[in-house]
């Protein structure tokens, strides 16, 4: 519904002080500009519910209202069988201007998103296009759908990534548990897991399924090519589990460099001892390790505890496999390069690194 | 049709035309405000009056009471039109209009995923332009709210709008393929305002930021700085280089990048490519000799053969793809990530947080 700005309309003398007819019309535009088609019955629908229009109109009258819109420019075709009776404005009558650069590069992304696995997110840049289209002129019009199409829907692919994040995203709006078998590692034979599934997240070229395991209650983020198999249980999700608030410290070259990400809470910043206190909600806690870990020794999870834990026991497996030096000088390495690479890069901050 | 009752009105008039064809002369009227306020960004009563006389279907002057009759029909609809006073030189001024193209909020989100996707393929002055792209669709001056839609849109894609840097990136662009060496005035934000001697290779778009690729007076491997911390440029020649360490920016650096020999363990060549070291690096990979493997290694580890100078990016990659690994070669790299894990090791031996 369209807002109806909070104006006086009645001044002291009990008179209105604008003009109820000519806003009838213009807000008939308005109700096109956002609909871009209504029926008879729809128009009157939003002008009874108008609290300055208050009642209906015939078609007479408003064919009077289109007529005026078309006397200004609008393009408002007539009412007919073609067009089941709608009243459709056919372009926005105040029109957008874009640089050849930028069409050109709009036009780009929407070869990109074609061959991108998430086709979802093409299927709603096509019909951003589309609105943009309804509001510039023509020839800017066939520099978005060169080919004069104006729509260029897709039918579902065969590529493999699709259709299998189709399926998963399928799976996930259904809310029902899953059985599947998974492989955690490749020299170990899949296991079975009970999983709550919640969403599909892509990272670059991969695609996970985030849900819960019904086992430990964890959260997981599991690989969609490591599922072996997947078998959907008859029992439904019971309400949608509550993202973990995970704290972080960060501190020194980075914490002056931070930049947050959408929803994080910089809760306390210590100039003094140039420390950032982050706080995050997030339902995919897997990812967000993956992400703090690259940060090095310049951040320190401290809450919550099983978080902490987690990341501790990151750590620790990457450490346990760091070879010895006995190992390094052994023959078999004679031939490791001791080039120097020049300083680490942690030593002299000349660079503005930014890792985040 | 009606068919019009008074002979004597020419067609040309609006109440005439009105009553042929059955229009509302004061929407008409008030519709033509907005397209030249649009059009114009502000009129005074004046200017205004000029156009409606010469308007085909107007052709007369309207009172000021009328035209501020017009106007708050055009506010009772959600425009933002300012009174005439000294500061605007007595105009009345668009601010804003409702009948725009309207986005919400998962469009923005939407856009803000696009640019994330686009950042790989694409190069900065792509980025650059869809950044205009979508400002434009957004940011149209006369849109409610879209000051506050534009920095949605950036901080939903975690990224900086530097379309304000052209001219800086420009003359960066031109200082690279005039293959200057530069004298940068460099904001750190650990040691403030510094002078670097720079040998600029590339702008790169990446992660929402555009750095400066090159190489820094006093080292061997690729630095990056962030294009909106460099506060002045200025092109020098070699004679202006202090001679202060022992490698100097035009010096010049073996084209092949440093070889780095990396073992993951738990890894099979097809979840390889996931790990996308991308444009950092060429790699090819072996299995590992097994006869010199330590106990505790799985029996599938592989050995990664990777080509690269910017080590940064490749200690983060390596530290976030959590799996099991050991640099192998070059041991100043190796005891670099020793060093790191050591360090965060440290932080989680007690279990309560520092």
């Amino acid at each position: 519904m369209i807002e109806i700005p909070n104006f006086p309309q009645v001044t002291p003398m009990g008179k209105l002080n604008f003009s109820i007819s000519a806003y009838r019309v213009l807000y008939i535009l308005l109700l096109l500009v956002q609909y871009r088609s209504l029926s008879l019955f729809e128009l009157n629908l939003f002008l009874f519910n108008n609290p300055l229009i208050r009642r209906t109109y015939n078609s007479e009258t408003i064919t009077k209202y289109m007529n005026t819109l078309r006397q200004v420019g609008c393009d408002i075709p007539r009412a007919n069988s073609k067009n089941r009776f709608h009243y459709q404005l056919r372009k926005n009558p105040f029109s957008l201007r874009f640089e050849e650069d930028e069409l050109a590069v709009a036009a780009q992304l929407k070869k990109l998103l074609a061959t991108h696995p998430d086709e979802e997110l093409y299927e709603r840049y096509l019909d951003l296009l589309e609105k943009v289209i309804w509001g510039v002129e023509e020839p800017q019009q066939d520099m978005l759908f060169p080919d004069r199409l104006k729509t260029e829907r897709r039918t579902l692919g065969l590529h493999r990534r699709q259709a299998l994040l189709a399926r998963f995203k399928q799976l996930c709006k259904d809310a029902q548990v899953l059985q599947l078998k998974y492989y955690h590692a490749e020299d170990r034979p899949p296991t079975k897991m009970t999983v709550e599934p919640h969403r599909i997240l892509q990272e670059d070229a991969q695609l996970f399924l985030v849900g819960t395991d019904r086992e430990t209650h964890q959260t997981v983020r599991l690989d969609l090519s490591r599922i072996e198999s997947v078998n959907q249980l008859p029992n439904k999700i019971q309400g949608t589990p509550k993202p973990t608030v995970v704290t972080f410290q960060l501190w020194g070259r980075l914490a002056k460099v931070y930049r947050p990400y959408p929803g994080e809470e910089i809760t306390v910043t210590s100039s003094r001892t140039g420390t950032l206190l982050v706080k995050t909600k997030t339902d995919d806690t897997a990812g967000l390790l993956d992400r703090l870990m690259k940060y090095g020794e310049l951040c320190e999870v401290l809450s919550p505890t099983a978080v902490r834990e987690e990341m501790a026991e990151r750590i620790n497996r990457l450490y346990q496999h760091l070879q010895t030096e006995a190992v390094l000088s052994s023959p078999a390495f004679a031939g490791a390069s001791s080039e120097r690479i020049g300083e680490a890069t942690d030593s002299k901050d000349l660079l503005n690194r930014s890792s985040s | 049709m009606v068919v019009t009752e008074d002979p004597i009105a020419p067609l040309g008039d609006l109440m005439a035309k009105e009553r042929v064809l059955s229009l509302n002369a004061t929407a008409y009227r008030i519709f033509k405000i907005l397209q030249w306020l649009e059009a114009d960004g502000g009129l005074s009563v004046e200017a205004l009056n000029t156009r409606f006389v010469s308007d085909a279907l107007i052709r007369k002057q309207l009172s000021p009471d009328s035209i501020w009759l017009y106007l708050n029909t055009l506010r009772m609809l959600g425009c933002q039109i300012t009174r005439p006073s000294p500061t605007n030189g007595f105009r009345h001024e668009l601010l804003q209009h409702p009948f725009g193209i309207q986005l919400t909020s998962e469009e923005i989100q939407m856009m803000a995923r696009c640019k994330q996707v686009a950042e790989q393929p694409f190069d900065y002055q792509q980025m650059l332009a869809l950044d205009r792209f979508f400002k434009k669709l957004l940011g149209d001056q006369f849109l409610p709210d879209s000051d506050r839609h534009i920095q949605e849109l950036f901080t939903q894609s975690r990224s900086v709008d530097f379309n304000k840097y052209q001219a800086l990136l420009d003359e960066l662009q031109t200082h690279m393929q005039a293959q200057t060496l530069l004298k940068l005035t460099y904001q750190s934000p650990l040691h403030g305002l510094e002078e670097l001697f720079f040998q600029p290779q590339q702008l790169l778009y990446r992660r929402g930021v555009i750095y400066l690729q090159g190489t820094l007076e006093g080292r061997d491997d690729l630095s990056v700085l962030r294009i909106e911390r460099i506060r002045r440029v200025e092109a020098v020649k070699e004679s202006a280089m202090p001679r202060r360490s022992a490698r100097r920016v035009d010096d010049k650096l073996p084209e092949k990048k440093a070889q780095v020999v990396v073992r993951f363990w738990g890894l099979d060549a097809e979840a390889l490519s996931t790990l996308n070291f991308g444009e950092l690096c060429e790699y090819h990979y072996k299995r590992s000799s097994l006869s010199n493997a330590p106990s505790n290694a799985c029996p599938n580890a592989l050995d990664v053969t990777l080509h690269t100078r910017d080590f940064f990016t490749l200690k983060q990659k390596l530290l976030a793809a959590n799996l099991p690994f050991d640099v192998l070669e070059p041991l100043a790299f190796r005891k670099e990530i020793q060093t790191t894990l050591t360090e965060m090791r440290r932080l989680y031996q007690d279990p309560t947080p520092s």
